[in-house]
């Protein structure tokens, strides 16, 4: 089963030449299937964390591995491959494009992994309909509810069918029924499918994932 | 899924689908880089078609000129009509060292006319036994050259011929007076090729300007040099004697200057779109910025990000660049009809001109595009994450 894991994790920023030490020796492991909730006040460092691990931002000290494979040592045309074919990711807002609609955003990843053809609109129109998004496929983001585009884009995570998801504050936008929904979409994907999750959230509503929520504070776990 | 990996391919790749989208989105931002662009490229290109006139002018007086050893007012050399009087020509035909004079009378035609009639700009008049020399290489049609002895006739500059439709035998129709064609001067690629020379004593009464001149030419005798007959006729107060280093520097110094001009003028046009389409480009980026990173998260590649970006620019150029041509093609033929009401007076708008312009938008495009691509591929995509 592949192991996504996070040792000793330092990052910092230079902020206007002021340095801000946004992760210390932040170390965690996740397998697919498992669900990890991360909660913290604002500037803990959590959306740190994820970049990192997702390889977005190589940290200064630490490794992120995959399967074995020390991810923060690839190049970034090779991390971004690894994205594509391991990882989907979910925002808290802004995340689908506005130019696009709702069916191309999904198709996006699939696009970047090499696939062409109608296929890829035939898989996204599946994976719209698993949504409950099928008849919105033509409308674009800014038509969309906050629900819908929050469904849509764990449509556009969940299309390349990766083994595990980054959600950073998913439903930080979302009223308390779609919130509810979308976390216990992500608990029946966990097990059924088989998904790993690391969900950065202070939702009440991520109890429904039944996992106790880890806490992030100036860079460090506390307990 | 993995068979269907690049062999089903569609006939438009998504990153022109993209483009579309992106075009609809914002319309107003592109319509207005484009609509800038476009007056960029028309402006460049009709300055640079002026700035040919002026380059070709100079380059047909230069040709037909510097050989010859010109007397003419300073303040309207050549067509511009010095008028020199019939007193003064006595004065230079009487100079010691002068073997011959050529007294010119030049008229320069209602350009006007010259739309509907397809007659010559310029009617030149001289005495009929220097014609001959004066016009060097005349070729007649049929064999026929035009000699001393001819009667009093017309010899016409290679274009005009063309034009009239006529040749030697011929006749031709001047402010209603019945003209014998001698000659048809071969084609020198000069302004002697769009002219009309008649016998001066015709050409007066024509155009009423009876013992007055526009010009002399002026042949010094065999053991006179140039130098030595100009240093005697400058005594002769009144006239100017231009040499052809000093005819080269009026040439540079009025075609020249206004050649310069417009050319400077039209690389001006030229940066405008530099800077119009930098400026187009990176605003695009700036609107773009959290969407590089949101594609890096979803396994875009560096060519990606490349390619969605050089496309926009490379678009914008072409958008700019192909109605920018048309434009100016269009607004110059109908400066040249509608207000100047000549053929070929103003603008000098050759396939050459659009060519050289077209290639060097491309260029300027692919590297201003290039440029902007390469920077937003390899932004950090955690940077551009974190912006709003």
């Amino acid at each position: 089963m592949p192991v996504l894991e996070a040792r000793d994790i330092h990052k910092k920023y230079d902020l206007k030449g002021r340095e801000i030490n946004a992760l210390k020796g932040v170390s965690l492991t996740v397998a697919a299937g498992e669900i990890l909730l991360i909660n913290g006040r604002s500037g803990a460092g959590k959306t740190s964390l994820l970049h990192v691990i997702a390889g977005l931002e190589p940290p200064d000290e630490g490794e992120v591995r995959y399967d074995g494979k020390i991810l923060n040592r690839m190049s970034q045309e090779a991390l971004a491959a690894w994205r594509g074919a391991h990882l989907g990711f979910v925002f808290q807002s802004n995340n689908l494009l506005h130019h696009l609609d709702l069916r191309q955003n999904v198709m996006l990843p699939l696009i970047y992994s090499g696939y062409r053809g109608d296929e890829i609109e035939k898989r996204a129109d599946e994976i719209l309909a698993f949504m409950g998004l099928k008849e919105r496929a033509n409308h674009r983001p800014d038509e969309l509810s906050g629900g819908e585009r929050q469904r849509g884009a764990l449509a556009r995570a969940l299309i390349c069918s990766p083994v595990f998801i980054l959600a950073d504050e998913p439903t930080a936008e979302l009223d308390e029924q779609n919130a509810s929904l979308f976390y216990n979409l992500a608990a029946r994907l966990a097990s059924e499918s088989g998904i790993g999750f690391i969900i950065v959230s202070h939702d009440p509503m991520a109890a429904y994932l039944g996992v106790k929520p880890m806490r992030l504070e100036a860079g460090r776990w506390i307990e | 899924m993995s068979s269907n990996k690049s062999n089903n391919k569609k006939s438009i790749p998504f990153v022109f689908i993209e483009l579309t989208a992106l075009w609809r989105t914002y319309p107003a931002r592109y319509i207005l880089v484009i609509l800038g662009l476009v007056t960029a490229i028309t402006l460049s290109l009709c300055l640079g078609a002026v700035a040919l006139r002026f380059e070709a002018l100079k380059k047909n007086l230069e040709n037909s000129l510097l050989s010859r050893l010109y007397v003419c007012e300073r303040a309207g050399f050549w067509s511009g009509g010095g008028v020199l009087p019939e007193e003064k020509l006595r004065q230079v035909t009487l100079t010691k060292g002068v073997k011959t004079v050529v007294p010119i009378l030049v008229n320069k035609l209602n350009p006007r006319r010259l739309f509907f009639l397809g007659i010559p700009e310029v009617v030149i008049g001289i005495k009929p036994e220097q014609l001959q020399f004066f016009t060097g290489d005349i070729r007649a049609e049929e064999g026929k050259v035009a000699l001393m002895e001819d009667p009093p006739g017309a010899v016409l500059g290679a274009e005009v011929a063309g034009r009239m439709k006529t040749g030697a035998g011929g006749t031709i129709l001047l402010s209603g007076k019945k003209i014998k064609v001698n000659g048809v001067m071969e084609e020198t690629h000069s302004i002697f090729d769009r002219q009309i020379i008649i016998p001066l004593g015709l050409s007066a009464r024509i155009y009423g300007r009876q013992g007055l001149y526009t010009a002399l030419m002026v042949i010094p005798k065999e053991d006179d040099t140039g130098r030595d007959v100009v240093q005697k006729l400058k005594k002769i107060s009144g006239i100017t004697i231009l040499s052809p280093g000093e005819i080269k520097q009026e040439l540079a110094s009025t075609l020249g200057l206004w050649s310069s001009l417009t050319s400077t003028l039209s690389w001006m046009s030229f940066w405008g779109m530099i800077v119009l389409l930098l400026a187009g480009l990176l605003l695009s980026l700036r609107l773009r910025f959290r969407e590089i990173g949101i594609k890096r998260v979803l396994g875009a590649r560096l060519k990606d990000i490349f390619l969605s970006f050089f496309l926009d620019g490379m678009a914008l150029t072409a958008a700019g660049t192909i109605p920018g041509i048309f434009l100016a093609w269009w607004l110059t033929g109908w400066l040249e009809g509608r207000l100047l009401n000549s053929e070929s007076g103003l603008f000098m708008f050759t396939p050459a001109l659009v060519f050289k312009t077209a290639v060097f938008a491309i260029i300027i495009g692919a590297v201003i595009s290039s440029a902007v691509a390469l920077y937003a591929s390899y932004l950090s995509p955690g940077k551009t994450l974190k912006s709003e």
